[in-house]
């Protein structure tokens, strides 16, 4: 053991590890239990589904609506990808996001770049922030993680407040946004260029998950010190995990102020911090359709409480809603659902 | 030389505070292998009970509230929650008082508002001038109260009794076994570190006026001067954040006050890349 820590013992420092699961650990438990049809056709159907879903003929408030879906989606995903494959654990999220959104604007609107070539460097603004968080919690215990990332979003914040250039505390509004000539006004165009990120991420993940470098992402999450010892170099994966997630989650901060035309330093914020890692942790950490459910359902329920006087409890909801599902659903609802799934499947089987 | 020992006087006070936050990191680090985020949001909420609410009643009945809610919130919150959480995965313990945390900061924003409140110091506002260095009443009472209970710490775990304490931080399967009662020596642990936590916010609340989101600023900063100076024990935590402090003072005062935040997370980056097990820390061997 060559990494030197100051954990006095070496706390199970694995989220979602469960003493008394009678699962084996999942990356070894990918079995089929769907159909072939079903495993495929299902996704196909509902991306086509989503990406239609706009000519069903709907309003233009419910355009906004899908479009904020589609950003917060990609984020939450981003997370899933960090925390639920790669078993990082993130509190900055919001600092890829506000690094993307800020990097967007001063590429597309102060120096007037089409988003066809602004939005890949985003991207590659968001991986190289990664890079450095990687960089920052290589040797660290992974209980420093938490903090360690959450401190990329307070100086992101604390830079930009202090940037006449980037607006400062007032930030910056109305913008001149373009992608590939077209507008980037139109909440469909946002709706379409967020899905078809979130779409290509997702494929990634999924295919990954099934190769050697899935294997090797999900061993270094089992068990870092057994991964090593088969010879997974953990730290060169975590590296392709942070900055894998930081590219993505910067192009959904850079698509965040495409549809909120207006950019302040409030996007390092605790609020998304704290809504992102909600719909992760509530739709599972592990579970791509649960981190997708939960992300569109408690998006919805942002937006239908909007202007109420509810709206105000939400991020208390929301915090509460964190505790209460790591006490009681420490899985959370995609794993509970896959539990219980493949308990009916052993059942059917056996009788 | 005047403003290098004014800005020594301004960096002590704030490490001070630092190192309360940072006790009650190393402290229940040591303990449980826990790190417990919500200390910031307690150490807010401390401030608010001794400054905001019940404005009728005399003020050192309000301190002795806040402290004791302070102890009460952190044992209830281990006993009824982290520890539930920890005994599966630690790291969905932390988590979760990130999320507590959180809920505080909520609770307070939605009863008393979400602006700053400034906070009268209960010590006055005298001002001693020590030379060519001048010091508030407060500043010197921080000072004073933190060292007290610093060595009241080091002098109780340095006891007869407070070898069962040491016993547990050496090895708490061990002291397990050798008889000590190790669930009931956590809950005490977690109790100082509420008090402390309170402390640090009232002793706060006046140099950095109140607001509900000062806990997640506090708690990150302690964290880092606890482990600028190393986790593992309570002395280098302490240690850490009074350099953590002055460290600030000092590129507020001579460089840039507007970026010191960045800087204090710059130099946290830092000593994680170069010295993880902090400066004074020694290196200790991951158990396998």
């Amino acid at each position: 053991m060559s990494t030197p820590s100051t954990t006095p013992a070496s706390p199970d420092t694995r989220l979602d590890a469960t003493t008394d699961d009678p699962q084996p650990p999942s990356f070894t438990a990918e079995r089929h239990l769907a159909p072939k049809w079903a495993r495929w056709g299902l996704p196909v159907v509902l991306a086509v589904a989503a990406v239609a879903l706009p000519f069903v003929g709907i309003d233009s408030a419910q355009q906004f609506l899908l479009a904020y879906m589609a950003i917060i989606a990609l984020l939450a995903i981003s997370l899933h990808f960090l925390m639920g494959i790669a078993g990082l654990f993130s509190l900055g999220q919001a600092g890829f996001f506000g690094v993307g959104a800020y990097v967007g604007v001063v590429l597309m609107d102060k120096l007037g770049w089409d988003g066809a070539i602004a939005l890949p460097l985003v991207a590659v603004a968001g991986a190289l922030v990664g890079l450095l968080m990687a960089v920052a919690t290589l040797r660290a215990s992974d209980l420093y993680l938490a903090l360690t990332t959450l401190a990329f979003g307070f100086v992101g914040e604390n830079v930009v407040r202090n940037i006449d250039y980037l607006g400062g505390a007032q930030g910056l509004a109305g913008f001149d946004l373009y992608f590939f000539g077209l507008t980037l006004d139109d909440p469909l165009l946002i709706y379409w260029i967020g899905l078809g990120c979130l779409i290509v991420f997702m494929v990634m993940i999924t295919s990954m998950r099934r190769s050697r470098l899935g294997r090797a992402l999900m061993a270094g999450r089992e068990g870092p010190i057994a991964a090593r010892s088969i010879g997974v170099d953990t730290g060169r994966y975590r590296f392709l995990a942070f900055g894998l997630s930081g590219a993505f989650a910067a192009v959904a901060g850079s698509l965040y102020t495409a549809y909120a035309y207006v950019l302040d330093p409030s996007v390092f914020g605790l609020g998304l911090t704290t809504t992102v890692l909600t719909i992760a942790i509530v739709g599972g950490l592990r579970s791509m359709p649960g981190v997708l459910v939960a992300a569109v359902a408690l998006t919805w329920f942002r937006s239908a409480v909007d202007g109420e006087a509810i709206s105000e409890y939400v991020l208390l909801f929301y915090a509460a809603l964190v505790v209460l599902t790591l006490l009681f659903l420490p899985q959370g609802i995609g794993g509970a659902m896959s539990t219980s799934f493949r308990r009916l499947a052993n059942r059917k089987g056996r009788s | 030389m005047d403003k290098l020992l004014q800005l020594v006087v301004a960096g002590l006070v704030t490490g001070s505070i630092y190192g309360l936050i940072a006790t009650g990191y190393a402290v229940l680090y040591t303990a449980t292998g826990f790190v417990n985020f919500a200390l910031g949001a307690q150490a807010m909420l401390g401030g608010y009970l001794a400054y905001v609410y019940f404005p009728a009643v005399p003020q050192w009945v309000r301190i002795v509230i806040s402290l004791v809610v302070g102890a009460v919130v952190s044992v209830v919150s281990w006993n009824l929650l982290y520890k539930w959480a920890a005994r599966r995965a630690m790291l969905a313990a932390v988590i979760m008082s990130f999320a507590l945390a959180i809920v505080f900061e909520e609770i307070i924003r939605l009863s008393a508002g979400g602006l700053n409140v400034p906070a009268p110091s209960p010590f006055g506002r005298t001002v001693f001038q020590l030379g060519a260095v001048t010091i508030s009443a407060h500043q010197l009472a921080v000072v004073v109260v933190s060292a007290v209970l610093f060595t009241g710490l080091v002098v109780m775990l340095g006891s007869k009794r407070g070898a069962a304490v040491r016993a547990m931080f050496a090895d708490a399967e061990t002291a397990e076994v050798l008889g000590i009662r190790t669930a009931r020596l956590t809950t005490i642990l977690f109790a100082v570190s509420g008090v402390f936590a309170a402390v640090a916010g009232i002793l706060a609340a006046p140099l950095l006026t109140l607001s509900p989101y000062m806990g997640l600023n506090l708690a990150l900063i302690g964290f880092v001067g606890a482990i600028l100076g190393g986790l593992g024990r309570i002395g280098t935590a302490i240690a850490g954040s009074i350099l953590l402090g002055l460290l600030e003072a000092f590129f507020a005062g001579y460089v840039s006050a507007d970026f010191r935040t960045a800087l204090v997370y710059a130099v946290f980056v830092l000593v994680l890349v170069i010295r993880p097990a902090g400066l004074l820390g020694r290196v200790a061997k991951v158990k396998v």
